[in-house]
Parts: structure tokens; C-alpha cells; sequence
């Protein structure tokens, strides 16, 4: 512990289980949080920033940097026009369904972030949502761009055309309890829609429509730094090269921005611990996906295949981490330091995994993701490639392949392991972790773990 | 307890009676000749006919090879209908002759049958049975899942009026050995009927018939090991040295590709999963099949564990039963057992 403590940025969707992870972090002497940045998730990134700023005030520690990250999945994102591509917006709508105007948007991106993206559908039948968000757009952002896709057919002809607006705001020019318009895009075309999701998944109904357990917290009283979160990491990682262990626990889109726009940042970030994936286990989302992995599956792939020392813990480590009825009882009853604050913010998440999942007890997500990195003696570790399906009824899906196999290992060793890996994923549990924060300074989580996937 | 001992018992009684129909949908193929042997020479059930289909072979030496082995097992009566080309959405099928031979029995390259193929279509030839015997007949499914789902696609009663599939293919919650099928990794375990035609197995496990799946996450807990295959070649089985002869290339495959002394059985597992399901247990869930990106092939079951507050790809289809353990001595010994019947 005499040795410097490891600099972690948490890349957050606060949450519940993000507030807890964050409260661990702030009271390990093993890491230093050098700031926050956030995203979509668990709550819009626009809550997510507040509740970010929010979790400070309650730590007594708004010296740490807040960045806000991306609204949007790294698909849309990418979504932008600048005068000098006026020649591609024709076709802009067109390219909604695969990976569009990548080209386009990094001009616009350093200054603006997009508030509302809304396609109406073809035969030029404006709908009335389209004249709702025409109405809605002025007031919520500083400048929209209009364009029309126009469709022929093969002959020529005339078929009809779409409307794609895009309203963008400056960034940073967030404002305490300022909540945040809905994102999407609604394509009638349905060659758009293949099989990518046409709005962000929230997972309101797991943290409150507030993040934190409805609780209606009074909004914080720091506000975000002016850099946005990519520019942050990428900023972090380069005056700190090897030394910055980025925590992300929610969707993956600003790690994959960061990635995509500095191409030393995989290089000179240090480690990248992600909680995300579904390793040889159902989803949570869908048998297939896992939540984060599902908020942008895109973003995910780019994240395990750029190369970076990447971490990943899935939900088969995580739902082995099990926070019960009776510990939360300890836990209220407790001296800790939050423990009065996250008693009284666990209500909505147990109650969502007593429906769920029917269990008296909840899963502690982010907080092991967050202990990786803390100690990752933690938990033992296999390495290998993993890929994210993009597509398909499986979108989001975590594939691990393991190299060594082609090396002689028997199929037999190795799925005798996938059982005995089911078999822990249903009966274990950690008792450790779940009481790292409870006893913020105590030598209390040295136990092994006995899962892991890693990725390298 | 004792009712439950009562049933069993009947159950017994009725099945020494009658033997069980099936019907064997095959790519032959080294380790589906040895299961097609292997079902000759099993009282307990009567091979009505062979379908046959693409996969570790073409489609004319799958026929072919079914031909042969009928011969050869001295049956050359029963009827042999040739299922389909190519995947349902088309295009030229993978064949895995680096795996069985050129000729899809360790080129041996034996004479040509004598006997020839029916004139109805693999399909036809499924639904007819099927409708003929309505709950009496079984189909294990050992290649590519094409034919099932033409005769799924042809009858909407096929999928009610089936006793049982027992569906060898996919590999369920594998750590590391799911096999990546942008790869197209020959070094991995190739006798994935899934991997031959996707939509095919989607539409056969959502059809709501009653299916058992094999997985090659269990089928390849179970080998035959150099000194298992020397020991069938002593015996006085009556088709050990044929299937010795075959199992050369196949073993020396395993070798280099797995590091594996010996043979993988996925089809005999399969076989054995049909006869003796008491050997294995099973888990039941929804399996859905990606049709689409670098995960193409892969199988996903819906274990069950969390209840869903939307509906997703899995919601509503009937739950199929996967092979969750197996006895692995248990099944090695039936197969050698069965291979060394005189």
C-alpha cells in the first residue's frame, strides 16, 4: 500500500449499483479517482452526469472532474453533415441502418453533441410526431439540420422521401434539473431497422426513473468540467501513459470514441476494466445479450479488438456477487458511511430482482467490476479473443474463443470446465465484496474468486 | 413411488412389443456410418429408411455412402431417399472431406451400390411416414438440419405428429470452443450440423416438435481412444473391421486438428441419446439459431433462470430438451458394445 495508488477514471450510467461501485472506489487507498465521465444507460446521459455530480456532493468530493460523455451509441454518434459533404446528405438517410456519415461527424463533433434525432417516413407523410419534434427542436437545441433523402425507383421514378432532422447543442451547456429529450429515430423504411434497436435501452425499471432509487435527490451543485468525456480519457491516458486504469460500467461508446479518435490512447491507457458480457451464460437482457454489451454492441467490438489490455467481467462473475436481505439489514444497521444513503437507495433495485430473478437479494454489478480493478487478485483470469455480434436476434452477444484449444487442450478439459462454470454461476456467491463498502477501510476483500474472463 | 415404478414397467413392456420406428437423416460419413451400423444392430429399434443430406460429404456420395451401408449391414431394402443440396437459402454447401475422405468413408473408395435411392424426395419421404405412423416415428438428425425443416415447411402437422427428433448439433454455454463461424475454423469440431444451414435448425427448433439436441459440447466428452479402436479391431464384431478401416483417416484428422489419440463419437452419442436417454439428462428451453453476422451458427438457449418484462426472440416458442450431462463411461461402453455385436 506504500506504493503510489493506481489512477482510475469510472465511466459511469449512475445507477445504483454505480453509486455503490463509486463509494468503493472513493474508499480504496489502493486507487485515486481522477475523475467521472458518463453515459447513457441505466439512466440518459444527461441524468447519468447529474447523478454523477450528485454521488460527489454526498462523498464530499467535488474536487473530482465530471465529463460528460455521449448520448448516443457510437453508431449514431457518428452521425453528422458539414457543409463540405453537402453532396453525401442526399443519401444520408439511406445510410441510417449500417455504420453512417462516419465521415461526416467529427467536424461537428468537438463542439456539439446531438439532442434529437428523429426520421420521418417516406411518401413525405409528415407525421405528427415529425411536427411535434419540429416544434420541440428550437427550444432544445442551437441548431438543426434538415435533410431529405429522396427515393426513386428503378425506373427513375419518383417513390417518395424522408426526412431526417438533427438538432444539435453546444456542449456544456448543461443545466442543473435540466431533463434530458428523448433520442431516437423513428424509420419507416424498414431496410433501416435491420435488426439494430431504433432507441436507447434505459434500464429505468431496474434504478428508478431517477437513477437512484427515486429518491428525488435536490440537484448537485458542482457542474461538468467543459471538456467532454472523450476528449478526457484521451486527454488522461496521454499525460498519464500506462498509469490510467479506466472502470467503465456502462455502454462502451465513449472507450470506442476515444479509441477511434486518438490512436495512441490504446496505447497509452494503462488498463481498461470493462463490466460487461455474458460469458457461457444467458444475458440479462435477452438470453442473449448482457445490458451494456446490448447498449452498443458496436462500441464493444471496437473496445475487445483494439488491442488494449482489456479486462472484462461478465455477469457470470457478477451474479456469483450477491448482496442478501440480511446483509442489507447489516448493512442499514452499520456505521459505514453510506450506509444510511444506500440503504435507502436499494429499495427499487431489490424490488426489481425480486421480480426478476425471484431471489431475496441483488446483484452487485459494477462494485465487482470496480473491485478488478482494485485488486484484481480478486478474481482469476482466462485469456482469449472475444468478439460482440452487431446483428442478428444474438445482437450483443459476447463470444469468447479460446486460443489455446487449437494448442491440444481437449474438448473435454475445456467443457468440463464450461459446466463446473454454470454450476458456480448458479450456486455461488462472494461474501466478500458485498462488504467492501460496508467497512470502507477494512483488509476485507482478499478472497479468490474463483471466475473470470479475461481479454487480451 | 410405486405408481411411478408401475408406469415403467409398462412402459417396458410395450416397448419390447414394438420396436422403435426411425428414420436416420444422414451425411455419411465416417462417424454416421459407424451410428448407422450401430442402429442395424439394435433390436430395439427398426430403421424404416435413411434421408440424406449434405454435410461431411456432397449430396450424391451422402446417398451413395447410405446405399452402401444399407448393403453392407444387409439390409439393402430399406428405403434410402436423397434430402437436399444446399442450405434452404442456397448457395454451394461447405463439405468436410478433410475430415472423413474424399469419398466421406476414409477413402476406402468402395464399388458402387447395387441398390438405388427412392423417388420421393427426403422430405416427402419424412412427412408420408410420419403422417403414416403418427407419434410412432423418431428421426435422428445428423447433419445439416435442411430436410427437417422442408418436411416442417411442407406439413404443418409434421412437427405434432413426430415422436421424437433427436437433433445432434450446436454447442451450449461451451467456454473457448465455440466455434466462430467467420472463421470457418477447419480445426475446430466440424460435425456441427448448425453450422451447414442456420435458418434450417432455427426452423426445426422452433417448429414445437418434441426435439432432443446433442451438443458437441457433449458429444466430444466422449472418445474412443486408440487403445478402444484396437481392441474393436480383436473383437468379432460384425462390422468391426469395416468400421476400423474407416476410423484411419478420421483418427489421424483428430490428431492433427484436436491432439486427440482416437475418435470423437458425436453421431454414436447422438445414437445413444436416442436409445438410452437415461445415460444423459436434459435441460429444457427455448433454442434459437443466429442467422446473421460473425456469430452465424451459434445456438442459444433460453435457460430459463430470469423472467423477461419484454418480449425477445425467444419469447413464446415451445422449449426444446439439450443434453445437459452424460454418462461418459456409460455411453463409451453401449457404443463398444454395440460395435462389437457379432
Amino acid at each position: 500500500m506504500a506504493s503510489e495508488p493506481k489512477k482510475i477514471i469510472i465511466d459511469t450510467d449512475p445507477g445504483i449499483d454505480d453509486a455503490m461501485a463509486i463509494f468503493v472506489a472513493l474508499e480504496s487507498p489502493e486507487v485515486e479517482v481522477i475523475g467521472l465521465t458518463t453515459i447513457y444507460g441505466n439512466v440518459y446521459t444527461t441524468l447519468a452526469t447529474r447523478n454523477a455530480l450528485h454521488l460527489l456532493d454526498i462523498a464530499g468530493r467535488t474536487d473530482i472532474p465530471v465529463a460528460e460523455g455521449s448520448h448516443v451509441t457510437i453508431t449514431f454518434s457518428l452521425i453528422c453533415a458539414a457543409a463540405d459533404h453537402s453532396a453525401s446528405l442526399v443519401g444520408i438517410a439511406d445510410q441510417l441502418g449500417d455504420s453512417p456519415f462516419r465521415v461526416v461527424h467529427h467536424r461537428l463533433a468537438p463542439s456539439f453533441s446531438i439532442v434529437v434525432l428523429w426520421v420521418i417516413g417516406r411518401h413525405g407523410t409528415a407525421s405528427q410526431n415529425f411536427s411535434t419534434i419540429r416544434r420541440l427542436l428550437p427550444f432544445s437545441t442551437d441548431l438543426i439540420l434538415s435533410f431529405r433523402a429522396q427515393y426513386t425507383g428503378t425506373k427513375g421514378e419518383h417513390i417518395g422521401h424522408t426526412f431526417v432532422e438533427i438538432g444539435y447543442r453546444p456542449i456544456n451547456t448543461w443545466k442543473n434539473g435540466h431533463i434530458f429529450v428523448e433520442i431516437g429515430y423513428r424509420p419507416i423504411n424498414t431496410r433501416w431497422k435491420n435488426g439494430h434497436s431504433t432507441k436507447l435501452r434505459i434500464a429505468d425499471f431496474v434504478h428508478g426513473t431517477d437513477g437512484l432509487g427515486n429518491q428525488n435527490f435536490p440537484a448537485p451543485n458542482g457542474m461538468p468540467i467543459e471538456q467532454n468525456a472523450v476528449d478526457f480519457l484521451v486527454q488522461q491516458a496521454s499525460v498519464y501513459p500506462g498509469k490510467v486504469t479506466v472502470v467503465a460500467l456502462g455502454p462502451l461508446t465513449n472507450i470506442a470514441l476515444a479509441i477511434q479518435s486518438d490512436p495512441d490512447f490504446v496505447k497509452n491507457i494503462g488498463q481498461i476494466v470493462v463490466l460487461g458480457g455474458a460469458f457461457s451464460v444467458n444475458g440479462n437482457v435477452n438470453p442473449a445479450a448482457e445490458a451494456n454489451i446490448f447498449g452498443d454492441p458496436d462500441a464493444a467490438d471496437i473496445v475487445f479488438t483494439s488491442g488494449a489490455d482489456v479486462l472484462a467481467v461478465g455477469i457470470n462473475v457478477t451474479h456469483q456477487v450477491v448482496l442478501t436481505d440480511f446483509d442489507r439489514d447489516e448493512l442499514a444497521k452499520s456505521n459505514g458511511k453510506y450506509a444510511k444513503y444506500l440503504d435507502k437507495i436499494l429499495g427499487v433495485y431489490f424490488g426489481y430482482h425480486h421480480d426478476a430473478y425471484s431471489t431475496k437479494g441483488v446483484y452487485l454489478h459494477d462494485p465487482t467490476a470496480l473491485l478488478a480493478a482494485v485488486d484484481p487478485s480478486l478474481i482469476t483470469y482466462t485469456e482469449g479473443v472475444v468478439r460482440v455480434q452487431t446483428n442478428g436476434i444474438t445482437r450483443g452477444l459476447t463470444l469468447f474463443y479460446n486460443k489455446q484449444k487449437s494448442k491440444g487442450i481437449s474438448g473435454k478439459e475445456n467443457f468440463l470446465n464450461s459446466q463446473h462454470f454454470s454450476f458456480l454461476v448458479l450456486q455461488g456467491s462472494c461474501p466478500q465484496a458485498r462488504f467492501s463498502f460496508m467497512n470502507p477501510k477494512g483488509d476485507s476483500h482478499r478472497e479468490k474468486w474463483n471466475n473470470y474472463v479475461v481479454v487480451k | 413411488m410405486s405408481i411411478y415404478d408401475g408406469d415403467l414397467v409398462a412402459s417396458n413392456n410395450s416397448f419390447a412389443k414394438q420396436r422403435e420406428k426411425i428414420i436416420i437423416d444422414t451425411d455419411p460419413g465416417i462417424d454416421d456410418s459407424m451410428t448407422i451400423l450401430m442402429a442395424f444392430q439394435t433390436p430395439e429399434v427398426e430403421i424404416i429408411g435413411l434421408t440424406t443430406i449434405f454435410g461431411n460429404v456432397t449430396i450424391k456420395n451422402a446417398t451413395r455412402n447410405a446405399l452402401l451401408l444399407c448393403e453392407a449391414a444387409g439390409y439393402p431394402d430399406v428405403p434410402v431417399a436423397e434430402g437436399s443440396s444446399e442450405p434452404l437459402k442456397g448457395g454451394e454447401p461447405r463439405v468436410a472431406d478433410f475430415v472423413h475422405g474424399s469419398d466421406g468413408l476414409g477413402n476406402l473408395f468402395l464399388p458402387s451400390p447395387n441398390s438405388k435411392k427412392i423417388d420421393k424426395s427426403a422430405s416427402e419421404f419424412l412427412v408420408e411416414k410420419v403422417c403414416e405412423y403418427p407419434g410412432e416415428v423418431s428421426i435422428l438428425a445428423l447433419g445439416p438440419l435442411t430436410n427437417l425443416a422442408l418436411a416442417v415447411k411442407r406439413d404443418s402437422t409434421f412437427a405434432s405428429k413426430v415422436k421424437r427428433v433427436v437433433v445432434l448439433g450446436g454447442s451450449f454455454f461451451a467456454l473457448g470452443n465455440v466455434n466462430p463461424a467467420a472463421e470457418a475454423n477447419v480445426s475446430d469440431f466440424f460435425p456441427n450440423g448448425i453450422h451447414g444451414d442456420p435458418e434450417a435448425a432455427d426452423v426445426v427448433f422452433t417448429s414445437g416438435a418434441n426435439i432432443d439436441v446433442v451438443g458437441i459440447n457433449i458429444t466430444t466428452q466422449v472418445k474412443l481412444k486408440d487403445a478402444d479402436l484396437e481392441e474393436l479391431k480383436q473383437s468379432k464384431g460384425k462390422h468391426a473391421k469395416f468400421v476400423c478401416d474407416m476410423c484411419k483417416f478420421y483418427r489421424d484428422w483428430h490428431v492433427k486438428s484436436d491432439g486427440v489419440y482416437g475418435i470423437f463419437l458425436h453421431d454414436p452419442v447422438s445414437f445413444a441419446a436416442l436409445v438410452r436417454p437415461d445415460l444423459f439428462t436434459f435441460k429444457k428451453g427455448v433454442v434459437r439459431v443466429e442467422t446473421q453476422g460473425i456469430c452465424i451458427g451459434h445456438t442459444l438457449m433460453d435457460q430459463g433462470l430470469k423472467k423477461w418484462n419484454t418480449s425477445n426472440p425467444w419469447t413464446d416458442y415451445s422449449p426444446v430438451s439439450v443434453a445437459w450431462t452424460v454418462d461418459v463411461d456409460e455411453v463409451l461402453d453401449y457404443i463398444k458394445k454395440t460395435l462389437m455385436k457379432p
